[in-house]
């Protein structure tokens, strides 16, 4: 790139992809977040359901 | 669900989703943003905790009282102790008192060190019993405090929380363990309590009726020579009970045991003898002896009974579809039948060779189930026999049903060798405190061991000896 630039193109660069990529990761745990508690209550209610009779 | 829980929930919510927010931040503030799986991790993992929580918690109950111990034996015992110490104290006085009178020496040195050392086993024990009377009142609510101080974000109470919990958990299986530890040293210091399995009897039997098994019913070993001990074992499917756990053997000795089923109440024996009236069984590999008690009455199904009074002879024969025709000789003129079943399933008379004089219907609670038990009265012919069919029927809901009852081996009080006691802390007194002292040091161990598993740091046990 351009040396003695204004801006510090590749920190930005490296900065944006970051801010990008926790951002893709962000709007995953959002879409899948009611799903993977409704997973956690289903396994939750598999435990107690066996035992009691021992 | 409970106020506290709904708000652990809420909080276990609130992390996961302050994770995800924290990722979504445009800003590149990294030390922040290191926080955000971290958040997202520990709101899943605080959520499914959450779930697990009273199951866990009656998990471990559970279990405690299938291996048969119970939480009183260490709070009268415990009590019991602190009452030999005190003796020992005012012994200790009394000798040193004599001791300065006669001879010329000043004994005065000996008896501060020995009296602190037996402070300190007092303390221990008053521990004891407050640890005691803390899990058996106020255990669900400082589960559930854990649980919610586990849940807030950024890890604040995870130490805390996790500590908390598994406190509750470990001092449920500890606690009672006390008498075993003291007997362990201390040889016959409580007697009722015996430590490795010479005296003590592992048997299984069967309860059966005169046709059917009583599946349900409650069994009840309870001791002839120290009042107050008792057994008790639930008979399941197939009507086998199991007296195999390793607390929950029956010492040997005299018993009186008495079969409870749907409300009646059989003595099956009133002097049985362990382990001389016992059959020698192999059958089971965890049990050495079979017990078998035979009841007075018919089980047609699971959690019902035919219950005939006024019959010299009853012979019961079966027939299909969960019919029974049942014939009873009888030289009385009067004969009373009564059926009994619990709520989903029923008893029903399908034919009856003589005449229905009277007919009763009564319902009460047994053991937390609702049970409707039919009197009939029948007018039979002198010398006649009364034939009667009937049918037992039941909804498919039925095999889970269990009677309430607690599978614990009770004592009422406790009985302590005192004098053991008072010679243990006043001539072996180091040790005496020693051995009192371990036993809660090592419970705070345990507990530190599990709350690092549960909280993933180290928990810092200050050392006290």
């Amino acid at each position: 790139m351009l040396r003695g630039a204004p801006i510090p193109l590749l920190r930005v660069k490296r900065a944006g992809q970051g801010l990008i990529e926790d951002a893709v990761w962000a709007a995953f745990w959002l879409a899948v977040g009611s799903t993977v508690f409704a997973f956690i209550s289903y396994l939750a209610s598999l435990i107690p359901a066996p035992g009691g009779g021992g | 669900m409970d106020p506290l829980l709904e708000v652990a929930f809420a909080l276990a919510a609130l992390t996961y989703y302050l994770g995800v927010m924290i990722y979504l931040i445009p800003v590149p503030v990294y030390g922040l943003k290191r926080w955000a799986p971290i958040l997202i991790e520990d709101g899943l993992v605080a959520a499914l905790l959450l779930s697990i929580n009273v199951g866990l918690l009656h998990l471990v109950e559970h279990l405690v009282e299938q291996l048969g111990l119970n939480m009183c034996l260490t709070g009268l015992v415990s009590r019991v102790l602190q009452e030999a110490i005190q003796s020992a104290m005012i012994l200790l006085r009394l000798v040193i008192a004599v001791a300065g009178a006669t001879l010329r020496f000043n004994y005065a040195f000996l008896f501060y060190q020995v009296n602190s050392i037996l402070l300190t086993t007092l303390t221990a024990l008053v521990i004891l019993s407050a640890l005691v009377s803390v899990i058996a009142h106020a255990k669900t609510r400082l589960f559930l405090v854990g649980l919610l101080l586990y849940s807030l974000p950024f890890r604040i109470g995870r130490l805390a929380g996790a500590t908390l919990i598994s406190f509750v958990l470990v001092n449920q299986v500890m606690l009672p363990l006390f008498p075993y530890w003291m007997n362990y040293f201390y040889g016959s210091m409580v007697p009722q309590v015996d430590v490795g399995g010479g005296s003590t009897a592992f048997l299984w039997g069967i309860v059966k009726g005169i046709y059917g098994y009583a599946a349900g019913s409650v069994v009840t070993f309870r001791s002839t020579e120290n009042p107050g001990e008792v057994f008790t074992f639930l008979a399941r499917e197939g009507g086998a009970y199991y007296a195999d756990r390793p607390f929950k053997g029956i010492r040997y000795g005299s018993y009186e045991v008495v079969v409870d089923y749907l409300g009646y109440t059989f003595t099956v024996n009133d002097s049985l003898r362990v382990p001389e009236d016992l059959k020698v069984d192999t059958s089971y590999p965890s049990a050495d002896y079979r017990l078998d008690l035979e009841l007075p009455i018919i089980v047609p199904g699971y959690l019902s009974a035919v219950v005939l009074s006024g019959c010299e002879r009853v012979s019961v024969y079966s027939q299909p579809n969960g019919v029974l025709k049942i014939s009873c000789s009888t030289g009385e003129e009067v004969v009373l039948v009564e059926t009994t079943y619990v709520d989903g399933a029923s008893v029903e008379l399908l034919f009856a060779s003589a005449q229905l004089v009277a007919f009763n219907t009564s319902r009460y609670v047994w053991r937390g189930l609702k049970v409707t038990s039919n009197q009939l009265v029948f007018e039979v012919p002198k010398n006649a026999s009364l034939t009667l069919v009937i049918r037992y029927v039941s909804s498919g809901q039925l095999e889970s049903v269990v009677p309430e009852v607690s599978e614990t081996r009770y004592f009422e009080e406790a009985h302590v060798d005192v004098f053991n006691a008072i010679v243990s802390a006043s001539w072996k007194f180091l040790e005496f405190d020693i051995i009192v002292s371990m036993f809660l040091f090592l419970d705070t161990l345990i507990v530190a061991g599990l709350a690092r598993v549960l909280g993933g740091r180290a928990v810092r046990v200050p050392i006290h000896l």
